[in-house]
This record gives structure tokens, sequence and C-alpha cells, in this order.
């Protein structure tokens, strides 16, 4: 009866991670460049019975003795990295990136993000920053700035931000876009940023549009990977949380959760019966 | 009496192990791929009950002495496939009733294992795994996406397979075509039916085959990209069964009651001078 009621609680607490991150991508629906989750479950290890000292029937070679399950766990929660869908804003600083990459940025403390939030301004000294003031990096790898008296900035689908100085229309800086072998390793670090980490793998680098090279430093096996996405600019990317599915999936993961529940009751139900033997 | 004490605690036993079974496939209900099991009970073989009397045996009739769990069978049949969209994600679809289920192959440290879990991922190095980072077997090993003319490592999620199980990575080259790279065959196996139930579950949706069980190449069988296949958990037959197991553990509940009464009254009454 013990092992019902864990695996009755197992199922539970699976499902309870399932709404839990379900109710994340809602609450996110709304947010720029937020990439949705998907919580992944396997079964757990299974033991011969006869373990248990259980009466079972031993079958003849080769057939297996038989085996009880010991109910399920979270194997993985990912990040869909799809496409979301592109919204206009109008202001130029608001970039959109089409295709795979991400934005880099740097805090005050030089640590670095990956981002697809490109909901971008400047700040008083000029800097290109992101809502949370972190500055994005221009493809000299250092925090690009845009002169004050600069009108009229456009940025073009290949990174390249032009503006109006005196009248007369110059290139002010360039992007590049950084992507990773791996984004369903990145770690997010809220407000928007995701980290590196040793599952992401290798860090490229590139003009948006063209193939990535390896970051310096990396091995020269790393080859390059295949075309980065493309800018857009005055425009941001939605949250790619399918509202429908989320809603289907969480009807499940709530049905699913009382089924467990179920099973807790009836084991309950029948520890009691044992319990009851002699009255 | 003591005797029917001991037949219906196996009754119990027994009950309790169909609900055990049963709570691990609820708890996998919604876990891609699963294959739902089944216990069976049957009862112990039968014994001739013989009468000693006058220094004789006459035969009464057969007697079982109980139920034991015969054995915990799994169910092959397909789950519902689902659409989610995600390239890395591929199913089995097998045309035809009653076919011979394949599996996709897995190299786990202990050998290939297989598994109707089609949830994958791609790990750092771009090698095709399972959510546990167990390398999902080509026809040439492990599936890198990797174009082997540029060393080009590809970013998720630029490839795609086709319905006989080929995977091709796909890019647009800089004047916008489509350039395409055939990167091996998906090495689906399946078993001879005799062989199936002796397919041992490993948890993380994998099977492994014992020694002596020989895997083949699996024919005719679609894979489904940016599908997944669900469990094969039938929550309503699941619930039936549940209430059944319950109800069945409260009769055998019963008769242990039923038999003490029985037995207290031989014991304290049969004989007893008032």
């Amino acid at each position: 009866m013990i092992g019902v009621l864990w695996r009755g609680a197992g199922g539970m607490r699976a499902q309870q991670v399932q709404v839990d991150s379900l109710a994340n991508d809602i609450a996110n629906v709304n947010t720029n460049g937020y990439k949705q989750a998907r919580v992944n479950f396997a079964d757990l290890v299974y033991r011969p019975v006869e373990e248990g000292g259980m009466p079972v029937d031993h079958p003849p070679a080769p057939a297996r003795p038989p085996a009880l399950g010991a109910g399920v766990k979270v194997a993985s929660i990912d990040k869909d990295f799809s496409q979301g869908t592109l919204v206009q804003t109008g202001d130029p600083l608001n970039l959109a990136i089409q295709g795979d990459g991400f934005f880099v940025v740097v805090d005050q403390a030089g640590n670095r993000y990956l981002t697809r939030d490109g909901n971008f301004h400047r700040d008083d000294a000029g800097y290109v920053v992101n809502a949370s003031g972190y500055y994005l990096l221009g493809s000299d790898g250092n925090p690009l700035s845009l002169p004050p008296e600069a009108e009229n900035i456009a940025v073009t689908p290949d990174g390249t931000i032009t503006g109006v100085i005196n009248g007369a229309s110059q290139d002010l800086g360039y992007l590049d876009l950084y992507a990773v072998t791996n984004p369903g390793g990145l770690e997010a670090a809220g407000d928007n940023l995701f980290r590196e980490t040793a599952a992401s793998g290798q860090v490229f680098y590139g003009m948006p549009g063209a193939p990535g090279a390896p970051i310096p430093g990396a091995p020269a096996t790393a080859g390059t990977t295949g075309p980065l996405g493309t800018l857009r600019s005055g425009y941001l990317e939605a949250a790619n949380v399918d509202l429908a599915a989320t809603m289907t999936k969480m009807i499940v993961a709530q049905r699913a959760y009382e089924l467990n529940s179920r099973s807790v009751r009836v084991a309950d139900e029948m520890w009691g019966l044992a319990n009851n033997l002699r009255r | 009496m003591l005797r029917g004490l001991y037949l219906a605690s196996t009754g119990m036993v027994a009950q309790e192990m169909r609900q055990d079974v049963i709570s691990n496939n609820l708890a996998n209900a919604t876990t891609p791929g699963f294959k739902g099991e089944t216990a069976t009970v049957r009862s112990f073989p039968e014994m001739l009950l013989q009468r000693m009397a006058d220094n004789k045996a006459t035969p009464i009739g057969p007697f079982s002495p109980g139920v034991m769990i015969d054995g915990i069978h799994t169910n092959f049949t397909p789950g519902t496939l689902t659409e989610t969209g995600q390239a890395t994600d591929l199913a089995l679809m097998q045309p035809g009733v009653g076919v011979t289920p394949a599996f996709f192959t897995v190299r786990t440290p202990g050998g290939l294992a297989y598994t109707r879990n089609g949830n994958f991922h791609l790990d750092a190095n771009g090698v095709l795994v399972t959510a546990e980072g167990y390398p999902v077997q080509g026809q040439n090993g492990d599936i890198t996406f990797r174009n082997q003319y540029t060393n080009e490592l590809m970013l998720e999620p630029h490839f795609k397979v086709d319905s006989n199980g080929q995977v091709i990575i796909h890019w647009p080259d800089q004047q916008g075509l489509q350039q395409e790279y055939p990167l091996d065959y998906l090495q689906i196996t399946t078993f001879a039916n005799a062989d199936l139930p002796l397919l041992q579950r490993q948890g993380d949706n994998l099977f492994a085959a014992p020694a002596g069980v020989q895997p083949l190449p699996a024919a005719n069988v679609q894979v489904r990209q940016g599908w997944l296949e669900q469990a094969n958990i039938d929550p309503a037959r699941e619930m039936v069964d549940m209430l059944s197991v319950l109800r069945s553990y409260e009769a055998n509940q019963k008769v242990i009651q039923t038999e003490d009464q029985t037995l207290g009254k031989s014991v304290n009454e049969v004989g007893s001078l008032r």
C-alpha cells in the first residue's frame, strides 16, 4: 500500500510541476521574446516483484520475472525556441530576430547574457540598453553607443545601425547575433535573459543573415553554423506561448492529477480495510 | 479454517499488487510513449484433498490454496499521436492492426535500449539525444547534426526526418536557395512477436532486450516529425480496474473477518461447559 501511495503522490507532484510551468507560460504571454517551456515525463525504474516477498508465479526462463514500476518523474523541462510572432512598434531601436540567434547584453558587472527580447533604447550616456539597463554589445565586443546628436536612427536587417548627423547619413555601429548549438541547454536567468551553460554548447557569432563563426578561443574543429537570423527594426518578438495548446495541456494535467489523487484515495481505503481486519 | 485465512490473505495481497500496477499506469498517464501494464492473477495449482479415516485415504475433491500474480503484461498497442510542431519530436506510425511494435534505438551506458518515446533534443555537440542524454541511433551510429562537407554545426531545428526515417539537414545558402544534405536513416527496431514479452522495462521509457532476444530491422514503419505518441493508458478502464480491485480487496477482508469469527467460536465456544 505504501508503494501505491508514493506512486500516486509522485504522479500528483509531476502534474503539479506541469501546472506550475503552464501557469508561468500563461503569465508571460505578453512578455517580449519569452519562450514557452515544456515538461517531459519518464517512468521510473522497475523492480522485480519477488523482492517484496509477494506470491508470484516464476515463469520458466527466459521469460522475465514480473516487475513493478515505481511511478513517474519529471525527466526534463526544456524551452521551445520556435519563433514568436513579430509585433510592430515603430521604434527603430525595437529589434526582432527573424530566425536563429540572440542579442548579447552585459550587466554593470560585466556578466554576459543572451536574449531574444529586442526592446532597446538609448540611455543618458548614449549607450543602447535593454529595459533593465544592461548594455547591448556591438560587433566589436564593446557596449554599443550612439552619438547623442544622431537623428533618424535605423537598423538594417544585417545589423548596420545608421543615423543622420549634421544632415549627413552615416553608419553608427554594427550588431552581431550570437547562437549556441543547443539553445535548450541555456539557463533562464529571469528578465528575459538566458545564461550560457556547459549544456548549451559552443557559442557562435556573426553578422545577422550570415553563417556564425566560433567565438575567439573556441577549438578549431568547431566549424561554423548555418545562417543566423536577420533583424527587423521597429518590431518586437512576442512570446511564443500558444494559449489554446497551453489551456488544453492544463486540462490534461488537472485530470491526470485527479487520477493520481484517486489512486491515493483507493490505497488509503485499502489500507483502512487492512487495519480493520480485526475489530 | 486456518487454511481459509491464508487463502483470503493471498487474495488481498494479489489485489494490492494489481493496484500497484494500476497506480504506476496512472502516474504515467501523460508520459509520452508509455505502455500500460496489466497484472494477471491466477490460482495456485490445485491439490487433491483426502480424508484420513480408518487408516485409509478417501479423496474429497480438489482445492486451491489461493491466488498469486501470474505475470505483469505490457500492452504494446500504439498510443494516439499529438502534434507538437517541434522538429526534434518524432513518432512512429505503423499502418495495420495488430502489427508488432517498432522502437527507436537508443545507446545507453548499459547497451542498446528501445523506446517509443520520440521526445528528443539536441545536446551541446549537436547530437540527437533523449531527455536523459542517451544518443538516438541511426544506421551509422549517433546522429550528429554537422554538415560533413563544410563541418558546419547546425542550429536547431534545421533538419527534417521524412516518413522513411531519413534524417536530412537543410539550410538556406547565401542566395536563399535550400541546400540539403542527407545525414542518416534512423535505426528503427522491432522484435519477433514471441520475444515481446521478454523485453525488460528499464525506466526512462526504455526497454532492453535480454540475451537471446534478437533485434530486427523494422519494415513498413512511418516516422512523423513534429508529433509525439501519448501513453496508451485508458483512464476509464484504469478507474474501473481500480474499483474492482478495491471491492475484491474488501471482499477478501470480509472473508478473513468471517473466518476469524468462526475460528473464534470453535476455539472458545465449542466444548465449553456452562
